[in-house]
């Protein structure tokens, strides 16, 4: 008798142990995103042009 | 010997037991979530940094092939569509620039060419104007030496164009739009020059 009472105490203590394993691994923190993305940022553009010589008789 | 053994398991094991009902009780959030499978609360900390970025929403103008008309000096081009005294192809949008960062930028635009590198001849034009008319109004607010809408500046030196730049998107946008002369004697065949806008987190 004395015997199956610790089985179970002992089945109860390896039961809550592991829940309390998948609770601390559940458990939510706080996350924090900090992106920084600063500093001196150039961008390029184009603008061009082609130029026929003129018709006769220009100046 | 065997009783023995027995009470120190069953007393080990019930220190365990306390011990993690303890830890449960601590936790009853973290246990209801786990057991209901929904999370009554939580908290998500995100601090956004600053971000700088900007980008030519129209980045090519290209007036095409074209000459001054016979017997003109010069031809006038400019990007809001007018060619007089040439044949050159329209052109009814300057460059347009966008702040597409979250933070208000300050501005520097520079071109490679002069008129005289760029279009060479007599008399040659190539100037530019600053504007957030067309655009979002409101957007530029430029430095003491730049008026934005109405002036046209000679393309000979970086230029100032806004103090502030704002980033919110409703007034994000400002064009810049050029002006050609291009003298009868000029340089000929495929000319091209690279605009160049730096900016920085102000």
């Amino acid at each position: 008798m004395q015997k199956k009472v610790v089985v179970v105490l002992l089945l109860i203590a390896i039961v809550l142990s592991i829940f309390s394993i998948s609770v601390a691994i559940s458990d939510s923190g706080t996350e924090e995103v900090n992106e920084v993305v600063g500093g001196e940022t150039q961008q390029s553009a184009e603008i061009g042009i082609t130029i026929a010589p003129p018709a006769t008789g220009s100046e | 010997m065997n009783e023995k053994i027995l009470n120190i398991l069953g007393i080990i094991a019930i220190i365990v037991i306390v011990i993690n009902l303890g830890i449960l009780l601590l936790k009853a959030d973290e246990v209801k979530a786990v057991l209901t499978g929904k999370v009554s609360q939580g908290e998500v900390n995100i601090t956004v940094g600053e971000y700088t970025s900007l980008n030519f929403t129209t980045w090519q103008i290209n007036f095409g092939t074209g000459s001054v008309d016979a017997g003109e000096t010069n031809a006038s081009l400019m990007t809001d569509g007018t060619i007089d005294r040439g044949n050159w192809t329209a052109v009814e949008d300057g460059l347009r620039i966008e702040n597409t960062g979250n933070i208000n930028l300050s501005i520097l635009i520079k071109a490679d060419e002069t008129a005289s590198s760029f279009l060479g001849g007599t008399n040659p034009k190539y100037a530019w104007n600053f504007s957030d008319d067309d655009a979002d109004d409101g957007s530029c607010i430029p430095p003491e030496s730049t008026d934005l809408s109405t002036e046209w500046y000679d393309v000979n030196a970086t230029m100032g164009v806004c103090d502030y730049f704002q980033p919110n998107d409703a007034i994000d946008e400002m064009d810049i739009d050029f002006w050609l002369i291009v003298p009868s004697d000029s340089l000929t065949e495929a000319r091209g020059d690279q605009i160049t806008a730096t900016v920085n987190a102000v």
